[in-house]
C-alpha cells in the first residue's frame, strides 16, 4: 500500500523546427527513474508499426517517426509509457519501475510468491547485508540476520566451520539438528563451505506453511539461497571486492606465570602439612633445584607465556572478482574468489578459490534454459578442537610457565624436560608451540554443485520446469604427528590419510501457474521427485616412524600399520508435492501444501509419510476501513499449521546390521563378526507440528516496522536411540517414541528513526526467545546421560527439562577448618569440595534469548555499521576447571587460584585449597558440579564497519562506475559475566555434530578478533 | 519403480544373511575372545584406572589408586562408601553390565544358530562349547559381582522380545554356569591354550569350572575338575635362577607358557596392551621414558598388604613380583619410589622402545588350579598328601633357600584342616595379588585376611563383615555385592536394587 504511482517525465530539447507530417528521426536517452543511470535494450516502437528500436549501452536510441506517431517505451521491471511525438527531435524519457516489480518477492519452495501473499514465517537476508563482516563463512555472516535463526559461533579456527544453526530450537535427539541447505534449488550438504560473496539472498522457511514443502527434510527450518547471476538489464559490470584483515585473540586466559606458580605450589605443599599429615620442606631451593631452569633461590629463570608463544597475528586476504552481462534474453555471470585465512593459532589456516558460472538464456518465446556451475576447493591446516587429549589448544593453558619454549640443546621443552619431574612427578605434556609445529593435520575440500534447467511456457502463467542439480564433495584428510610429541605422538608417530566421497543428484520436474484475474491471483505449483546420496570412505593409518621425513607420503615406511577401512553407503527419496496459493483482493490469503515423501532409510513398513500444511493470511491494511488511518501503514496478521519431517539419520537404521572386523587371535588377525543393532521394520520419520501465528506492523510510513510470531512445536514420534537394558546385550535400538516441544517468539524490529537528505540511521533488532521441553521418551521415560566425562555424564536429556542440560554435582562450598572442628570434615577433607552425592541439573547450553541489534548509520558519504549480538538466559559449563583448579601442580591453574582457592581464612570460598596433584601428594579431588557452570550470557560487539563511497562524479574521473572503501573491527569486544574465565562462553569442546555439548568447553581455540580493510570497485 | 527406495547396504552384512554359514559361525564366536569378562580383567584401557576386577582389591583397602580424586570408585571401594555415591559407581557398573551381557547375547545367538548351519561337524561342537564357555564365563562374573541377575539364554533379536527382565537367584544362574562349562569340558580339544591355537580347550574350562565350583562351596566338583587340569599337559614354570630367570620373570615376559592356562593376547600390531606397563610405575617416570607421558599407581599396594609376605619369600624380592628403584639402561636415568611399583606389569620392550605393549594377560595359570585343588581337596578329602603337595609346589617355587616341595608336603601335611585351608588362603594372596582374585576370596570364605602390620607374613583371618579392612572402614553386609546400576534400574522397572544402595525414584 505504498502504492507507487507509475508516473514519466518528458523533457523536450527544441534544436530545430520541423513541418507537420514530416518523416524525422528521433533520438534520445532513456534513463531509470531509480537511479537516473542510462537503461539498455528499452525497447521502443512506433506504436501500431513494426517500426523499432533498442537502446545502446548509454540508453540511447534514434527511431524514424512522423509527428503525431506514438512511441511505446517498454522494458522488463518497468512501467510502459508512451510519448507522442511532436515537433521535437530528441526525446529523453525517465522510466519509472513497475510497482508490481517492486512489490517484493520472495523466494519460497519451488518458486516465488509475492510477499504479501505469504502465509508462513520467512526470513530474509540479502547479500550485501551478508558480506560485510567478510566472514570466511556464510553462516557467521547470516548470524543475527535473519530472526528464530539462530547460529552458534564455536570457533575462530578458519576451516573450523563449527557452527551450529538451529532454527527455533532443537527438536530432535538422535537425528540431526541442522536445517535443509537448498542452494538455487538443488539440497547441498557442507553449506558452510560456499562462498559467501557468490550469495545474493537468503530466505529462511521457519514455519510449516512454508517449510512443508520440504516435507521430511524440512521439520529443521529450510535455508532457500539464492546465488548471484548475470544482469538482466543490459548492463555489463566488472566488480572487484577486496579486503585484507589482521586478526589476533580477542583475549587471553588469566593464567599463573611462572613465579605465581612456585607459589601456589609452595601453598599446596604448606596446606598438605597443615591439614594432610605431610612435614614436606617449604623451603623453595629444596624443590626447584634445577639449575636449567631456576636460580639458586629456587626463582624460575624463564617465565613463558605459552598462549602468546602459540598464537600470532593471522593475516586474512580476499578477492572476488564478478563479471556480469546480459540482458532479459541472455545473461552471463561469472564470479572467481581467493580467499587465504590465516589463523591466530600458529601454523593453523584456511584457503579457498571458487569458481562461478551462471548462463541463462531465453532462446525461444516458449522455453528458458538456465545453468549454473560451482567449483569450490579449500584446503588447510588446522589443530583439533574437541576432545580431551592433550592438544595444543589444551597445553597452551596447562604447560608449566617456567619452562622456555626450547631445552638448552635445542630440543623442544616438555613438561618432564626438567630434573626435578622425577621429585615432582609431572605427566609428560608436550609444548603448544611443539604440537603446532610438529603435528600437521591437512584437510582438503572439493565440491562441485550445480543444476541445469529447463522451463517450458506452457501457456500465459503456466510453465513447466524440469531441473537437474548436484552436488560432489570429494574431501580429504591427511595427518602426521611427529615422533617427538610427548603423550601423543612419542615415540612411534602417526600418519593418516582418509577420503570421503559423496555424491548426491536430484531430478525435480514441477509445473506452476501464476495468474491474476481481477480480484484474484492463484499461485500453484505441483511436482515430483527423485534423490541420491552415496557415500565412500577409506581411511589408512600407521604408526612406528623412524625420523619426521616421510610424513604421510610415503606410508609403507610405519612398522605398525593399521588395518585399512573402508565405509559405503546410499540413501534416495522419492517425492510428490504440490501448493495452491489463492489470494484475494490483495486482502485475503490461503496456502495449502503437501508433500508425499518416500526414503529408504525408513523401514519397510514405513517407507512413505504425508506432510501437510495449510496458511491464511489477511493484509488488514489494504482494508477499506483501514485507508483513512494515517498511522499504520501496513498491518498484516498469518497463521498456519502443518506437519514436516525429519529423516536425517544414517542408511540402513531400521536393519538389524552384523559389526564385522579383525583383531587378535592366535598371532595373528582374525575375522570378528556378531549382531550389532536390532532391526525395527517399523521406524519412520519424526514428525513436527508446527503452529505458527505472526503479525507484521508498519508504523508512520514503514519508518517503524514490527514482524513479530509465536510458534508451538512439537515433535514426536522421535527418532530415538531408545535406551534398552544393557542385560539385552544391546544399550539402545532405534525407535520412534519421545517427544519435545519448542515454543517462542521471533521478532525483528526495524526502524528508521531519523533521516534527512544528509543523514539516515537504520536499525534492526532480531530477537529470539525459545523453551525447550522434553515431553517423553523411551517406554519408562529414561533418563538417557550425555557427555560422559570426569566423574559420569556432564549432561543429560531428562523428562521435564531442555534438551540441553548440564548434569552434575552441587557444589556448596568446601570443607573448612570450622566443619573440622564440629566433627563435620576429617582434618583431610579441610579445604576440599563438599558437594551432593546425587547430580542435579545444573543449567542448560542453549539460551532462551538470542538475538543482534544492528544499527547503519549514513552520513553524506559515509556509512557506520554497529552490529551487537547477544544471548541472555544460559549457562556454560568451564569444564577446563577440572586442570586449572583440581588438577594443579601437574598443569598449570588459572590466576585466581592465589585468590579463591580456601586458605583457612576464607570459609565461604567456593574455590577448593590448593592441593597437589603430583606423585606423593594430596591428590584431585575432581568432579563435574554446580562451581564449573557460570552464566553464558554475553554481549558481543559483532561487526563495526566504517564505510565512504565515492562520488559517482568523481569516480567518472577515475573511469570507474563505483567506488567503496571501508574498515572493519570483528569481535573487538565481548561482554560476558564475571565468573567467565575462557575465551568465549560459546564453545564447545564435544565436535561439530553433538547437539547436546553446546556450551560446553573443556578448552578451545582462542577466539579471535579482526582489523579489516577493504573495497569494492565497480568498473 | 518400488525397489527405488529399497535397501541394499554393502559395507555391512544385516541379520537376514547371517547365520549362513561356516565363516560367520567363526567370526560370531571370534568375538568372544576379546569383549566382556575377559576384558574386565585384562584392559588396561585407561591411563588412571586399572581394569575393572582390579577395583574389587580396592575394597580390601590394601591396594590404592593414586588418581581415585579422580576415579572416585576406587576411592568409594577403599572407604566402603559405595552405597552413598551409587550414582558414581553406576556408571562403571554400566560398563560390566554392557559388555559382559553383550558377549551373553552373542553367546546365545551361537548356540541357537550354529547347530542350524550345515559345516564340519567336528568345528561345530567346538564352537558350541567355546561359545558355552563365554556364557558361562560371563556370567561367573556378573553373578560374583551382583547376586542375581536377569538370565537370558535365548538371543535379543527384535523389540518384540520380552525385554524386561527380573532377577533370577543365584542358585540359578550357577546352575546354568555349571552346564554350560560342563559341556564345554566335554566337547573342546584335550590340549594347552598355546597348543590349542589360542582358542579355549578342555583345560581351560575346565579351570573356569574348577573356580566355579570354589566359590560355591562345592569342594568335591572343583577338586575333579581342578584335578583334571593338574594331569594336563600344562604345568608349573620354573626357576632358572632366583633373579630375572625366575619363574615369576618368566611369567612377566613370556607368553604360551605351560602354566598359562587361559590369557588374553596382545601384541605389538594388533592389538598392544595398552597402559599395563605404565602401572608398574609411579608418575615420576615420566623423567625416565619417552615412550609413555603418564604413569599412575592405579593398583598400588600398601606396605601393610606387603607384609603378607615372610621376608624370605622369593615373590617379594625386588624385580620379582615389586620393585622400588628402577635404572633405564638406555639412557642410566633412575626411578626410585617408597612405595612399590609392580615388576610383574613391566613390560621392557614397551617402556623402553616400542610404546606398544605386547604381554599376553594370564586369566588362568596352573599355580591358581594346584591351590584350587589343594583347598578343595582338603575340604573334600581332608588333608592329604595331594592337597599338601599341590599348596607345596607353589610355596617351594617361592622359597630361596632351597626348601623342597617334598619338605613343604611332609610339613603342611601334618596341618589341621582350617589350617591349612587358611596356609592355602593366605598362598593365594601372595601368589595372585597382581591377578585380581582376592575378592572373590573374601566373598566365598566370609572371612578377611588381617595382615598384620609389624610382623611379616603374619595374617589372621576373621569374618569379613564387622571387620576393618585395609584402609580402617568396616566391612557391612551390604558391602558383599555391588549395585545395580541406577541407569539400569531405571531402564527395567522390573529391577530391584541390592540392599543398602541409593535407588532410583519410582
Amino acid at each position: 500500500n505504498q502504492a507507487m504511482a507509475s508516473s514519466f517525465h518528458v523533457t523536450t530539447a527544441k534544436s530545430g523546427y520541423t513541418s507537420v507530417n514530416q518523416q524525422h528521426t528521433i533520438s534520445g536517452i532513456v534513463t531509470s527513474g531509480t537511479d537516473q543511470a542510462p537503461l539498455p535494450g528499452v525497447s521502443v516502437v512506433v506504436k501500431g508499426t513494426q517500426k523499432g528500436a533498442t537502446t545502446n549501452e548509454q540508453g540511447q536510441y534514434t527511431i524514424e517517426a512522423e509527428v503525431g506517431d506514438v512511441l511505446v517505451y517498454s522494458f522488463i521491471g518497468y512501467t510502459s509509457t508512451e510519448q507522442t511525438v511532436g515537433n521535437q527531435l530528441q526525446l529523453n524519457v525517465v522510466l519509472q519501475e513497475d510497482a508490481q516489480a517492486l512489490e517484493e518477492v520472495v523466494v519460497v519452495g519451488y518458486g516465488t510468491m509475492r510477499k504479501s501473499d505469504v502465509t508462513g514465517s520467512i526470513s530474509i537476508a540479502k547479500g550485501e547485508d551478508m558480506i560485510k563482516a567478510q566472514n570466511f563463512s556464510a553462516l557467521d555472516n547470516l548470524r543475527g540476520k535473519a530472526a528464530g535463526v539462530n547460529i552458534f559461533s564455536n570457533s575462530s579456527q578458519p576451516g573450523a566451520y563449527a557452527n551450529r544453526v538451529v532454527i527455533r530450537g532443537t527438536a530432535t535427539i538422535n537425528s540431526s539438528s541442522n536445517p535443509l541447505y537448498v542452494v538455487d534449488g538443488v539440497v547441498m550438504e557442507d553449506f558452510q563451505l560456499i562462498n559467501p560473496n557468490d550469495i545474493e539472498r537468503i530466505e529462511v522457511l521457519k514455519d510449516a506453511s512454508s517449510a512443508a514443502i520440504y516435507g521430511a527434510r524440512g521439520a529443521n527450518g529450510v535455508i532457500l539461497v539464492t546465488t548471484k547471476r548475470g544482469s538482466k538489464d543490459g548492463r555489463k559490470t566488472v566488480s572487484y571486492q577486496g579486503s585484507v584483515g589482521f586478526s589476533s585473540p580477542q583475549r587471553f586466559m588469566k593464567v599463573l606465570d611462572a613465579n605465581q606458580w612456585v607459589e601456589a605450589f609452595m601453598t599446596g605443599l604448606e596446606n598438605e602439612n597443615t591439614y594432610q599429615g605431610k612435614s614436606w620442606s617449604l623451603d623453595k631451593t629444596d624443590w626447584f633445584n634445577d639449575p636449567t631452569y631456576f636460580d639458586s633461590n629456587g626463582n624460575p629463570l624463564y617465565n613463558t607465556h605459552w598462549q602468546e608463544e602459540a598464537t600470532r597475528t593471522g593475516v586474512t586476504h580476499n578477492h572476488q572478482l564478478n563479471i556480469q552481462q546480459g540482458d532479459e534474453k541472455s545473461s552471463t555471470g561469472a564470479f572467481l574468489n581467493y580467499t587465504d585465512q590465516q589463523g591466530i593459532v600458529n601454523n593453523t589456516y584456511s584457503k579457498r578459490i571458487n569458481g562461478k558460472l551462471a548462463y541463462d538464456s531465453k532462446p525461444l518465446d516458449w522455453l528458458s534454459t538456465s545453468v549454473n556451475l560451482l567449483v569450490n576447493h579449500t584446503w588447510g591446516r588446522y589443530t583439533p578442537e574437541d576432545g580431551g587429549g592433550q592438544d595444543a589448544r589444551r597445553t597452551m593453558i596447562e604447560m608449566l610457565p617456567w619452562l622456555p619454549i626450547y631445552q638448552p640443546d635445542g630440543q623442544y621443552t616438555s613438561s618432564s624436560s626438567s630434573s626435578i619431574t622425577d621429585v615432582l612427578g609431572f605427566e609428560g605434556m608436550s609444548n603448544p608451540v611443539a604440537i603446532l609445529d610438529k603435528q600437521k593435520r591437512m584437510r582438503y575440500n572439493t565440491q562441485i554443485f550445480g543444476n541445469a534447467a529447463l522451463t517450458f511456457h506452457l501457456a500465459d502463467g503456466l510453465d513447466l520446469k524440469t531441473q537437474f542439480g548436484v552436488d560432489a564433495h570429494r574431501k580429504d584428510y591427511k595427518g602426521y604427528s611427529s615422533i617427538i610429541l610427548n603423550n601423543i605422538s612419542r615415540p612411534n608417530g602417526w600418519a593418516e590419510i582418509q577420503h570421503t566421497n559423496t555424491f548426491y543428484w536430484q531430478e525435480e520436474t514441477y509445473l506452476t501457474y501464476n495468474k491474476s484475474f481481477d480480484k484474484h491471483r492463484i499461485n500453484a505449483m505441483a511436482g515430483l521427485s527423485w534423490q541420491e546420496r552415496t557415500y565412500g570412505y577409506d581411511a589408512s593409518r600407521t604408526e612406528g616412524f623412524s625420523d619426521d621425513f616421510y610424513e604421510w607420503n610415503n606410508m609403507g615406511v610405519g612398522r605398525t600399520p593399521s588395518s585399512p577401512s573402508s565405509d559405503w553407503d546410499q540413501w534416495r527419496m522419492n517425492s510428490y508435492f504440490l501448493r495452491a496459493a489463492y489470494s484475494y483482493n490483495d486482502r485475503y490469503s490461503l496456502t495449502l501444501t503437501g508433500r508425499y515423501d518416500g526414503s529408504s532409510k525408513f523401514g519397510a513398513n514405513n517407507k512413505y509419510a504425508f506432510f501437510p500444511s495449510a496458511g491464511l493470511a489477511w493484509n488488514v491494511s489494504n482494508e477499506d476501513f483501514m485507508q483513512d488511518n494515517t498511522w499504520i501503514s501496513n498491518l498484516k496478521l498469518h497463521t498456519s499449521y502443518g506437519l514436516t519431517g525429519n529423516s536425517e539419520i544414517d542408511p540402513y537404521s531400521s536393519l538389524a546390521n552384523v559389526t564385522a572386523g579383525t583383531h587378535l587371535l592366535d598371532g595373528a588377525r582374525a575375522p570378528y563378526s556378531y549382531l550389532g543393532s536390532m532391526s525395527n521394520p517399523d521406524l519412520k520419520w519424526e514428525k513436527t507440528g508446527t503452529y505458527d501465528v505472526g503479525v507484521e506492523l508498519g508504523i508512520l510510513q514503514n519508518k517503524l516496522n514490527f514482524d513479530v510470531s509465536y510458534y508451538n512445536r512439537t515433535t514426536t514420534d522421535l527418532l530415538l536411540a531408545a535406551p534398552l537394558p544393557y542385560a539385552t546385550g544391546f544399550s539402545s535400538v532405534m525407535r520412534n517414541i519421545g517427544s519435545v516441544r519448542n515454543q517462542g517468539l521471533d521478532m525483528m524490529v526495524t526502524a528508521t528513526p531519523f533521516t534527512t537528505s544528509d543523514f539516515n540511521w537504520n536499525i534492526t533488532l532480531n530477537a529470539n526467545y525459545n523453551k525447550n521441553e522434553v515431553l517423553k521418551l523411551g517406554e519408562n521415560d529414561e533418563d538417557i546421560p550425555q557427555n560422559s566425562w570426569v566423574g559420569g555424564p556432564n549432561s543429560i536429556i531428562r523428562v521435564g527439562e531442555n534438551l540441553n542440560s548440564f548434569y552434575g554435582y552441587k557444589r556448596y562450598g568446601v570443607y573448612t577448618v570450622e566443619d573440622y572442628e564440629a566433627g563435620d570434615a576429617t582434618l583431610a577433607q579441610v579445604g576440599r569440595a563438599k558437594r551432593s552425592t546425587t547430580q542435579e541439573i545444573l543449567g542448560k547450553g542453549m539460551p532462551d534469548w538470542t538475538g543482534s541489534f544492528i544499527n547503519t548509520f549514513n552520513y553524506k558519504n559515509f556509512d557506520l555499521t554497529v552490529d551487537l549480538q547477544f544471548v541472555y538466559g544460559v549457562e556454560t559449563m568451564q569444564q577446563f576447571f577440572h586442570s586449572t583448579y583440581d588438577r594443579f601442580g601437574i598443569t598449570n591453574g588459572l590466576e585466581t587460584i592465589l585468590t579463591d582457592a580456601y586458605n583457612g581464612s576464607n570459609p565461604n570460598t567456593m574455590q577448593q585449597a590448593v592441593y597437589l596433584t603430583n606423585n606423593g601428594h594430596a591428590g584431585q579431588d575432581t568432579n563435574v558440579d554446580s562451581q564449573w557452570v557460570t552464566d553464558g550470557s554475553y554481549l558481543r560487539f559483532n561487526v563495526l564497519q566504517l564505510g565512504y563511497t565515492f562520488d559517482s562524479s568523481l569516480c567518472k574521473r577515475l573511469g570507474i562506475a563505483a567506488l567503496r572503501v571501508y574498515a572493519n573491527a570483528n569481535n573487538p569486544w565481548l561482554i560476558t559475566s564475571k565468573e567467565f574465565q575462557g575465551y568465549d562462553p560459546e564453545g564447545t569442546s564435544l565436535g561439530d555434530s553433538n547437539k547436546f555439548g553446546q556450551n560446553m568447553v573443556f578448552f578451545s581455540y582462542p577466539r579471535a578478533k579482526s582489523f579489516m580493510l577493504g573495497m569494492n570497485i565497480t568498473l | 519403480c518400488e525397489s527405488f527406495l529399497d535397501e541394499a547396504p554393502r559395507s555391512a552384512v544385516t541379520s537376514v544373511a547371517y547365520y549362513q554359514n561356516e565363516a560367520q559361525a567363526q567370526g560370531q564366536v571370534n568375538s568372544l575372545y576379546r569383549m566382556g569378562a575377559p576384558l574386565r580383567y585384562a584392559s588396561a584401557g585407561s591411563a588412571y584406572i586399572g581394569p575393572n576386577a582390579s577395583i574389587n582389591s580396592m575394597l580390601t583397602g590394601y591396594f590404592t589408586n593414586s588418581y581415585e580424586g579422580q576415579e572416585l570408585i576406587c576411592l568409594y571401594s577403599r572407604e566402603l562408601t559405595r552405597q552413598n555415591n551409587t550414582r558414581i559407581v553406576s556408571n562403571t557398573m554400566n560398563s560390566i553390565w554392557n559388555d559382559c551381557y553383550r558377549a551373553i547375547n552373542i553367546a546365545n545367538a551361537a548356540i541357537k544358530y550354529i547347530p542350524e548351519i550345515e559345516m564340519d561337524a567336528n568345528l561345530q561342537s567346538k564352537l558350541v562349547g567355546e561359545a558355552k564357555f563365554f556364557r558361562a564365563y560371563n556370567y561367573f562374573y556378573l553373578v560374583k559381582t551382583f547376586g542375581d541377575l536377569p538370565l537370558s539364554t535365548e538371543p535379543y533379536e527384535a523389540t518384540t522380545d520380552d525385554l524386561y527382565l527380573p532377577r533370577t537367584g543365584t542358585a540359578e544362574v550357577y546352575a546354568l554356569i555349571e552346564a554350560d562349562l560342563k559341556e564345554a569340558v566335554d566337547a573342546l580339544p584335550a590340549s594347552t591354550f598355546a597348543n590349542n591355537a589360542h582358542r579355549i580347550s578342555r583345560y581351560a574350562a575346565a579351570m573356569a569350572l574348577a573356580d566355579v565350583y570354589l566359590q560355591q562351596g562345592k569342594y568335591g566338583d572343583a577338586a575333579t575338575y581342578a584335578q583334571l587340569v593338574l594331569d594336563s599337559p600344562h604345568g608349573l614354570t620354573t626357576n632358572s635362577d632366583l633373579a630375572l630367570n625366575s619363574a615369576y620373570n618368566k611369567l612377566r615376559k613370556s607368553d604360551d607358557l605351560d602354566e598359562s592356562i587361559y590369557a588374553l593376547e596382545y601384541d605389538g600390531t594388533i592389538n598392544n596392551s595398552g597402559w599395563w606397563t605404565t602401572y608398574a610405575f609411579s608418575s615420576s617416570a615420566t623423567s625416565i621414558f619417552t615412550t609413555y607421558s603418564i604413569f599412575e599407581r592405579v593398583y598400588g599396594p600398601t606396605d601393610r598388604f606387603l607384609n603378607v609376605y615372610e621376608a624370605e619369600d622369593l615373590r617379594i624380592q625386588p624385580n620379582q613380583f615389586f620393585h622400588w628403584k628402577y635404572t633405564n639402561p638406555n639412557t642410566g636415568t633412575k626411578w626410585t619410589s617408597a612405595q612399590a611399583g609392580i615388576w610383574y606389569y613391566y613390560d621392557e620392550d614397551a617402556v623402553l622402545n616400542t610404546g606398544r605393549g605386547t604381554k599376553d594377560w594370564n586369566l588362568y595359570r596352573y599355580a591358581e588350579a594346584l591351590l584350587i585343588a589343594a583347598e578343595s581337596i582338603a575340604r573334600s578329602s581332608g588333608v592329604n598328601a595331594d592337597a599338601a603337595g599341590y599348596l607345596a609346589q607353589v610355596k617351594a617355587r617361592a622359597d630361596i633357600n632351597g626348601k623342597t616341595a617334598a619338605d613343604y608336603t611332609a610339613e603342611l601335611q601334618s596341618l589341621p584342616e582350617d589350617d591349612f585351608v587358611e596356609a592355602v588362603w593366605t598362598e593365594r594372596l601372595r601368589e595372585l595379588p597382581l591377578e585380581f582374585k582376592m575378592w572373590d576370596d573374601c566373598l566365598r570364605t566370609g572371612m578377611f585376611p588381617v595382615i598384620s602390620a609389624s610382623v611379616k607374613g603374619q595374617v589372621d583371618y576373621q569374618p569379613l563383615v564387622g571387620t576393618q579392612n585395609g584402609s580402617g572402614a568396616t566391612f557391612k553386609e551390604t558391602d558383599l555385592l555391588w549395585p545395580i546400576s541406577l541407569d539400569e534400574l531405571q531402564r527395567n522397572p522390573k529391577l530391584t536394587q541390592n540392599e543398602g544402595y541409593q535407588d532410583i525414584a519410582r
